[in-house]
């Protein structure tokens, strides 16, 4: 074969050319300790560098929420303790009370203490992390206890004699803020819009005018105001077998 | 009779003559020793026969020879074509997987992954306003790399343009060039004279031509005509034709190869090129980079689909809309023909009261392939049109006005017809084209409220925004058989082996040529040792000839003194 000096020539060049292009991979590689620099240093593990990144980065996310959550949890945790504490509270009040050293003072005197308890719980069933309400299932922003009076529900007593007034397949309740109990007297027994009732607010002392009971009925107390609007309520079918809502029956 | 002392001091002339042009020679030789387009010469001494008696006459000059092998000169040539096409394949592609550039981390895929965080924040704080701003921040940003990338793709692409024209004229040039060197050769070969280095000049205007283009080459008169390939005439003898650069294309701005020949008759020759630089060019340009295009398009359209499917139906915090004016328009002619890509089934937009509780629902049934956008516009006015509830009106430029009257509000809570989808009420993301014009609804971006996370405008519902963020690990793309970030890997895999593929090609054509180079050289480069051993012969055969005239001198002159 016969070698000229460009052989030579381009044969070194072309070997100390490669040995640079390695060296130069291979300083790359150490400065930076990666081995894949480019996408055609290695294609497909280029890739799977990316799904593990997006592991990585979904991991992160989720951690951030289930952080972000603990904080909900801690919230809900505190609130429902309150709620429980509160509950037991009452069921020791009252059980104080199912005893014949009991009076009716004492009872009354209860009743406000389970009124106040009935508050606390409304607010604990009202708190709010931030700007929302806990209890109020995804209607953050709706408030799920309602305080309003007018849906406040507080049993406020029957007369205590003359005979219970049977209320055949309808339920009577009362609704509003009491500060001292109602005692309703049914006067005139008979279907909705003609039975009629007088209503008490001194224990039965003295009694009001009468009314004619209907579907809804605001109590007025015997000095003809409107007593801190509690209103009665009467629901269920319009009629009985008898063609009226009221039965009296002898206890 | 024996030669005359004359005729041999004739014939010492000659001989000084012949070893003092091997002398000239050598040193041609050994100054071109580094020019790597020289072939080396020799002189060829021819033997001067005895014309009447049987005394040889001595030597003359016959010529001096190039020593080539022309079937490795041709072979050298024609790789060269090769070599250009994977130069210019590597270095574009190594320019497109910059452009893609996901290993340093802030590619598409890291958007997309911010993206998709920022979802499931927002799942799970669908009232915290932060979490809306920083979703927008995260699908602008990945809207911008989308378009980012998507336009850096076709920036390689008028560059490459651009270096098509250049190359066009260089074409033009060398074609000039080679006319010009074939008059020239054979002007020289006709006046005896030797056309040794010119025709060196000519290879090496040759091998610059077949790295731009692949040639075809016939010898005819000592001239070479060059053609393109399907076997259009570049050079004709004398006679160069012109190639330009033609604007004649279908997309505004790209050019063509178009070839004029001397007749004026010219011809499109863009599809017709093989391998080569400008042949390279035209398929990268027209081929592989629209290719990635048209996959980063799908990938934005999809994207875009699949998400918009799911925000349009969804509702924010307190986002239902007194008024809803479509993305897209539609151009006049397009108003009466069937509203293209819709599906049957139902419509439904919810009215809201002022009180924000919900109010009557109205359901358009809509016909794929039959109803046209006017269609739909009367019968959304006919169905809910009534009492002033809602109303639907067709603006001028096409696009379509949706307004609740009453005080009320609505927003559109169900959609099988994919309607609100395809004119683009309350889209997430915006786009016609796909990766090219992909962007963030601007209205999303002004009211941040208004991203749909859940749905029936109660607050906490987070079922929209879990929806979309599960469409990450989603098969949602080809079919849905594939989800966003396989698609996107096979992207990168599919440019990465396309990388790796032409480095190790362009190598091994390094390393062919570099056989043929060096087969050339073998027979054609300077070999110094045998230039000095050559000088060493050439000198000593001067001195032998002058001592030889000198002889014959001396015999002369006792000739003379006799």
């Amino acid at each position: 074969m016969r070698v000229t000096d460009l052989t030579k020539q381009h044969s070194i060049l072309r070997n100390i050319a490669n040995n640079a292009d390695k060296m130069q991979n291979l300083q790359e590689g150490m400065a930076s300790g990666k081995r894949i620099h480019r996408l055609s240093d290695d294609p497909i593990g280029a890739t799977q560098v990316q799904d593990y990144r997006t592991s990585l980065s979904y991991m992160d996310a989720t951690k951030r929420n289930i952080n972000s959550d603990f904080v909900w949890l801690d919230r809900y945790e505190a609130e429902l303790a309150h709620m429980a504490d509160l509950m037991k509270e009452a069921k020791s009040l009252v059980l104080a009370q199912a005893n014949d050293s009991a009076d009716e003072a004492t009872r009354r005197l209860t009743g406000k203490e389970i009124q106040a308890i009935i508050d606390g719980m409304v607010n604990s069933g009202n708190s709010m992390n931030g700007k929302l309400f806990m209890f109020s299932g995804t209607q953050t922003y709706t408030r799920p206890l309602e305080t309003n009076p007018e849906t406040q529900t507080a049993l406020v007593g029957l007369e205590p004699s003359g005979g219970p007034v049977v209320l055949d397949g309808f339920q009577a309740d009362f609704r509003g803020y009491s500060t001292h109990p109602y005692i309703l007297r049914v006067t005139h027994p008979g279907p909705l819009g003609q039975a009629r009732y007088a209503v008490s607010d001194d224990n039965g002392e003295t009694w009001s005018k009468e009314n004619t009971l209907l579907t809804s009925n605001e109590m007025v107390n015997p000095k003809g105001q409107p007593s801190d609007k509690v209103t009665l309520r009467m629901t269920g079918p319009q009629k009985n077998a008898e063609g009226g809502p009221w039965n009296t029956r002898k206890g | 009779m024996s030669s005359s002392l004359f005729s041999q001091l004739d014939m010492g002339k000659r001989a000084l003559l012949g070893q003092q042009s091997g002398m000239s020679v050598s040193g041609h030789n050994i100054a071109n020793i580094n020019n790597e387009n020289y072939s080396r010469q020799r002189v060829e001494l021819e033997e001067q026969h005895p014309r009447r008696d049987k005394f040889g006459m001595g030597a003359d000059v016959r010529g001096v020879a190039r020593v080539a092998d022309q079937f490795t000169s041709q072979r050298l040539i024609g790789e060269q074509s090769k070599g250009g096409t994977l130069d210019i394949r590597e270095n574009v592609l190594g320019k497109l997987e910059h452009v893609f550039n996901e290993m340093e981390g802030n590619g598409i895929r890291h958007a997309m992954n911010e993206f998709w965080d920022a979802w499931a924040h927002l799942a799970t704080n669908p009232e915290g306003e932060m979490y809306r701003v920083e979703l927008i921040t995260r699908a602008e940003s990945l809207a911008n790399r989308l378009q980012e990338t998507r336009s850096n793709t076709q920036l390689i692409r008028k560059e490459l343009n651009a270096r098509i024209s250049e190359r066009v004229e260089m074409v033009n040039q060398m074609a000039t060039q080679l006319a010009r060197q074939n008059e020239a050769i054979q002007q020289t070969d006709r006046g005896q004279g030797e056309a040794n280095d010119l025709k060196d000049e000519r290879e090496k205007t040759l091998k610059e031509l077949s790295k731009l283009v692949q040639i075809d080459t016939v010898e005819q008169d000592g001239a070479l005509n060059v053609s393109l390939g399907g076997g259009w005439p570049l050079v004709v003898g004398r006679h160069p034709n012109r190639v330009e650069a033609s604007l004649q294309n279908e997309e505004l701005g790209m050019f063509r190869l178009r070839g004029v020949d001397p007749a004026g008759i010219s011809r499109d020759l863009t599809d017709i090129l093989r391998q080569g630089e400008l042949g390279e060019m035209f398929r990268l340009r027209d081929g592989i980079l629209p290719g990635y295009q048209g996959k980063l398009d799908e990938l934005a359209g999809e994207l875009s689909y699949k998400i918009n499917r799911l925000h349009n139906t969804g509702t924010g915090i307190n986002s239902a809309h007194e008024k809803l004016n479509s993305s897209f328009a539609l151009k006049a002619d397009a108003q009466v023909k069937p509203l293209p890509f819709l599906k049957d089934g139902k419509f439904v937009v919810q009215m809201v009261n002022a009180d924000r509780t919900l109010d009557k629902a109205y359901a358009i049934q809509i016909t794929a392939g039959q109803d046209t956008l006017k269609d739909i516009v009367a019968r959304i006015n006919q169905t809910a049109g009534e009492g002033g509830d809602f109303q639907a009106r067709l603006n001028r430029e096409g696009s379509v006005n949706l307004e609740a009257g009453n005080g009320k509000t609505f927003f559109i809570s169900q959609d099988e017809s994919e309607f609100s989808v395809v004119m683009g009420f309350n889209n997430f993301f915006e786009t016609l084209k796909g990766a090219e014009d992909i962007h963030l609804n601007p209205r999303l971006k002004a009211e941040p409220n208004k991203i749909s996370t859940g749905k029936d405008m109660v607050p906490g519902d987070n079922t929209t925004a879990l929806a979309i963020n599960s469409l990450q690990f989603s098969p949602t793309m080809q079919d849905d058989s594939v989800t966003y970030d396989e698609y996107y890997n096979g992207l990168l895999a599919q440019l990465g082996l396309e990388v790796n593929r032409s480095q190790a090609e362009r190598s091994n054509q390094k390393l062919v040529m570099d056989q043929f180079q060096k087969m050339r050289d073998e027979t054609s480069s300077v070999n110094m040792d045998e230039e000095v051993a050559d000088m060493v012969q050439y000198q000593r055969g001067f001195e032998a000839a002058s001592k030889f005239i000198s002889t014959v001198d001396e015999m002369t002159q006792t000739v003379i003194r006799m």
